[in-house]
Order: C-alpha cells, then sequence, then structure tokens
C-alpha cells in the first residue's frame, strides 16, 4: 500500500503485525513501546521524522484501547493519572529545552543516548533484583502479593515527606502529596523530552517504587497518561509535518487486539512477576541504543 | 472430587483460551481486511489534500481520527469477545 504523506510503500500487514507486537507489550507493562516500534517502523523505509511522529500517533489510539480495558478491569486511577499528566507535559517541554540548549554544544546524539542506556540499565537491574526478592517474600512468608515490595523502605523513606496538600487515592489505596506525584509526572516527562522516549518505561516503576501504587493499578493508570502525553506529543508533530496518520491508523487495527490481549494476560501474574518480565524491557532498550551508538548508525 | 473437578476445569481453560483468541483473530483480521480494502483506501487521497494544504487542521484531523478508530476498535474487540464468550474467562 502507497502512503502518500511520507511518500513510501509499505505492506498492511507488516504494519499491523508491528501493532500487534507493540500492543500486547503496552497492554501486559503499561508502557507506549516506542524503543521497540521505533527501530522496526524504521527497518520498514520510513524516514526517522515520521518515525518519531507516526509512533506518537499510534500510541495514542493503542493506549486509549488498553486504557479501557485496564479500566473495566478496575486497574485505572483518572485522579491520579490526571495530576501526573500536568507534571509530564510540563516535563516533556523542559527536557526539549535541555536538549535544544544541549545541541548548540555539539556531541549531543552521544551524550543523550548513552545517558539513556545509562538510565535504561539502572531502572532494569533495580527492578530485576527487587522483583526477585519480592517473589521470594512471597514465597517464604506467605503474604499477599499486592503488598509484596522488594525494597518496601524506599516508598516508605519517600511516603515520610508529607508538604500538603495531601491527597487520597481511593483507587489506588493510597495518599501521597499533590508535590510527590506533579514531580513523578515531571521527572518522567523531562526524561521523554530529553532522551526522544514515551516516559512509560520511566514513569511505571516510579509510580510502584515512589508514590506505592499497586502493579496493576500502576500499568492501567500509566496508560491512561499516555493518552494525554502521546496525544500532545502527537498534535506538536503533525503541525511540523512528522506524522502520517494513515500508517499509524493501519498499526492501530493490530495495536487494538494486541493491546486488549496484554491488558486481559495481566489478571494471570501477579505484581511481583510482572515487574519481573517488565525488568527485561529497560534492556532491550538499552541494547538497542547501544548498538546503534557502537555502530554509528 | 470437587476440588478434582476444579482442577480439570481450570486445565482446561487455558486451551479455551487460546482456541477463543484464534478465532477472535481470525474474525478481526477478516473484518480489517475489509476496513483496509474499503475506508483507507479511499481516506488517503483526501488526507494528503489537506496535509499539503493545511497542517493545522492536518493536526486536529488526526488527533480526531485515531482516537476515533480506537473507540471503534475498543467496541468491536469487546463485541467479538463478549460474542465468542472469551470475556468468561478474564
Amino acid at each position: 500500500m502507497e502512503f502518500l504523506i511520507s511518500g513510501v510503500t509499505i505492506n498492511p500487514i507488516l504494519l499491523s503485525g508491528i501493532g500487534f507486537l507493540v500492543g500486547i507489550l503496552g497492554g501486559f507493562f503499561g508502557v507506549g513501546g516506542g524503543f521497540i516500534a521505533g527501530p522496526l517502523m524504521f527497518l520498514t523505509g520510513m524516514p526517522m521524522n515520521f518515525v518519531v511522529g507516526t509512533d506518537l500517533a499510534h500510541m495514542t489510539g493503542k493506549s486509549f484501547v488498553a486504557a479501557r480495558r485496564h479500566r473495566v478491569l478496575g486497574h485505572v486511577d483518572i485522579k491520579l493519572g490526571l495530576i501526573m499528566v500536568i507534571g509530564t507535559i510540563i516535563g516533556v517541554e523542559a527536557g526539549a529545552q535541555l536538549l535544544e540548549s544541549l545541541k548548540q554544544s555539539g556531541h549531543v546524539d552521544q551524550f543523550v543516548g548513552w545517558t539513556y542506556v545509562f538510565i535504561m540499565l539502572v531502572i532494569g537491574i533495580f527492578m530485576f533484583i527487587e522483583s526477585l526478592r519480592a517473589t521470594q517474600i512471597i514465597r517464604n512468608q506467605r503474604i499477599s502479593a499486592n503488598e509484596a515490595v522488594g525494597f518496601k523502605r524506599l516508598s516508605r523513606r519517600i511516603n515520610v515527606i508529607r508538604i500538603p496538600p495531601m491527597i487520597s487515592f481511593p483507587v489506588s489505596g493510597i495518599r501521597s502529596s499533590l508535590w510527590t506525584v506533579l514531580l513523578v509526572g515531571f521527572f518522567s516527562g523531562a526524561l521523554a523530552g530529553f532522551l526522544g522516549v514515551g516516559g512509560g518505561v520511566v514513569r511505571m516503576p516510579m509510580l510502584v517504587y515512589i508514590i506505592g501504587v499497586p502493579t496493576h493499578i500502576a500499568i492501567g493508570t500509566d496508560l491512561f497518561a499516555i493518552i494525554f502525553s502521546a496525544g500532545y506529543g502527537t498534535f506538536s508533530h503533525a503541525l511540523k509535518g512528522n506524522v502520517d496518520i494513515m500508517i499509524a491508523l493501519v498499526m492501530l487495527t493490530g495495536a487494538a487486539i494486541g493491546a486488549q490481549i496484554g491488558a486481559i494476560s495481566t489478571r494471570n501474574f501477579t505484581g511481583p512477576h510482572i515487574r519481573l518480565l517488565f525488568s527485561f524491557l529497560p534492556f532491550m532498550g538499552a541494547i538497542l541504543v547501544a548498538y546503534k551508538l557502537i555502530s554509528g548508525g | 472430587m470437587g476440588q478434582d473437578n476444579r482442577q480439570i476445569n481450570t486445565k482446561h481453560i487455558p486451551k479455551r483460551l487460546v482456541l477463543n483468541l484464534i478465532i477472535e483473530l481470525i474474525i478481526y483480521s477478516g473484518l480489517v481486511t475489509l476496513y483496509f480494502l474499503v475506508i483507507l483506501r479511499y481516506l488517503n487521497e483526501p488526507i494528503k489534500i489537506l496535509f499539503d494544504n493545511n497542517l493545522p487542521v492536518y493536526a486536529i484531523v488526526s488527533l480526531i481520527l485515531i482516537v476515533l478508530q480506537g473507540v471503534l476498535l475498543e467496541r468491536l474487540t469487546f463485541y467479538i469477545l463478549n460474542w465468542i464468550g472469551l470475556k468468561r474467562f478474564e
């Protein structure tokens, strides 16, 4: 099929297949999946500027489908998601500004790339060790999987910081400072704006470890937040002529079903098991970017 | 005995789940192919004209289209899910 906007000819079944794969990952882990979809879309022959904008557009639709499914399952904290979105959008702008100022000093690609690799490795190693400890706690102490967090001291210490206003989140069953939620949104947004990736892979772990949200609700709430952050990104990139909406619509046909399968599958896994599987995603992202930096591609 | 029955039932759920998923994927693929042929084919050119002539309107239309398709596909898959009884296994 010929896509007139980006001027490329791609088999729609291939695009739908990429969407399906990324949809399963998104629905199951609560991430946009840009770090996998991006390189795959580039391999199909799409120009790089269209890869970024079109991926954000398909992510908006896919997150909408997955978040609706998670909402049916009771996994979305809308109040928490909306507050976080405010911080995320401010963060995206701050990250993009930082990137622009660094561009003037040169070697920005290498600096941004290796920062990305470092952050992804830290997240991956931390989550891997934590989720292994949590599964051991469940086995040894026979406590509920929802209560088992390998490094519980971390979220306890952060929750000691009670800067008003304090807000209750009944869906998540937690009470947190407004500033903590805004900061989590801001930090993940800033990384997204600076590193050029969706913030989901950073935000989901932060929701669990810093705010103390149960894993399943963190996934659904993160997807809810991605609708707005990716939607904002889509609009911004479309204004610059970087979105081929026809490609995004084709990808969404596969992503919609994949996202539902991913979301439904979370019901068969406990929080620590999802986190253990999740820990491999940052490693994959880090390997892909490190390979690109070393090979100069 | 009751426990045995339960074990047999839960053992059969993944098999049934996979089978239902395959049925859903086949029905869905057929509908999506129809969608490629009928809608996307005719939408390609008007969207390109909009992209070339008015980017702000194109940006708004893009967002509306992606969300609208998201809603429609979510409804469609939910309907198929119910129809083939997969929802019972959620």
